[in-house]
């Protein structure tokens, strides 16, 4: 194993080696004894990881049941300016859908949704 | 264990709020997780966790299960907060990315609380150059845990496609925290 082809596969498989194919485990130890640029790599990629692996940001469920329900009850989405644009196509969509969706389940017929939501978006999105 | 997600939107669809707060409760901490390593801010984040569950609210009525076994209505949820925060991603902003989650502290000593701190800083900062779907496979991936099947579905792309924003992703945050060593 070459430090390219172990750098690929760092990139394809993750940091955890122990997950790999068993004998890839083999031959990126090997690499691993004989190879500075092997070990910089898989620590710069453990580094990622650990990193990705620190904590969620605090979530208030109650709070959010309340506002969502509520929203959800008015017919209407509570979005900020950052994504009220997102909202008002949400909302044609809705709109739409309450025609087209009986006896349809609503997340999985991407197809039909995602032609209205286009339509809807000027083709920028895809918020089903 | 609890009563299945099929059977409180069930509940939901009859209008029933404390059906709604216990599927809140089961999926909104990670929907937030999701959201927020994705758009990369935390206000931004509540707001599309929100929208996400005020349309479960609204879809609910309608919902059929469908072919994805116990997972189906999570899956959706997921997918639905995903193209929502990539959404969100592309529209131009002026929000700190500094807004990201907060590690818990991983070091007790001072010296090194400060270097994780740097090191985590370079990462929000190479994270925050990724493509937004290469962003979202690394949320599915890591803050999700969803297998490489499970990430293409809810980015509504193939396997292979997935695989690929993955590969992409992983290849230029390694190279971010490597150049930052050098």
């Amino acid at each position: 194993m070459t430090d390219e082809e172990f750098i690929s596969l760092l990139d394809a498989m993750g940091a955890e080696i122990a997950r790999w194919p068993a004998p890839l485990q083999i031959q990126a130890a090997a690499l691993l004894e004989r190879s500075a640029k092997a070990r910089a790599n898989l620590k710069a990629m453990r580094d990622v990881e650990e990193l990705l692996a620190l904590s969620a940001p605090p979530f208030d469920a109650a709070a959010m049941a309340a506002r969502a329900s509520q929203a959800g009850q008015a017919g209407r989405s509570i979005m900020t300016p950052a994504l009220r644009k997102v909202s008002f196509a949400a909302a044609g969509v809705i709109a739409l859908a309450a025609g087209i969706l009986v006896g349809i389940t609503p997340p999985s017929d991407a197809s039909i949704i995602g032609s209205v939501q286009m339509a809807l978006n000027g083709g920028t999105g895809d918020v089903w | 264990m609890g009563e299945t997600d099929d059977a409180l939107v069930l509940q939901v669809a009859r209008g029933d709020r404390l059906a709604f707060a216990r599927l809140v409760e089961r999926h909104g901490a990670r929907l937030k997780a999701l959201a927020t390593r994705i758009a990369g801010n935390r206000a931004v984040a509540e707001e599309i966790v929100q929208e996400t569950f005020t349309r479960a609210w609204v879809t609910a009525p309608n919902w059929r299960h469908k072919g994805d076994g116990a997972r189906a209505f999570s899956a959706w949820l997921t997918r639905v907060a995903t193209n929502l925060a990539i959404d969100q991603l592309r529209r131009p902003r002026n929000l700190p990315i500094e807004d990201a989650p907060e590690p818990v502290d991983p070091a007790s000593d001072a010296v090194e609380a400060l270097i994780a701190r740097e090191r985590l800083s370079r990462l929000r900062a190479a994270l925050a150059r990724l493509p937004p779907r290469q962003r979202a496979a690394i949320a599915l991936t890591y803050d999700q845990g969803l297998s490489n099947i499970e990430g293409a579905a809810a980015l509504q792309t193939s396997v292979g496609a997935f695989e690929l924003l993955l590969v992409r992703a992983r290849r230029a945050l390694r190279v971010a925290m490597m150049e930052d060593e050098a």
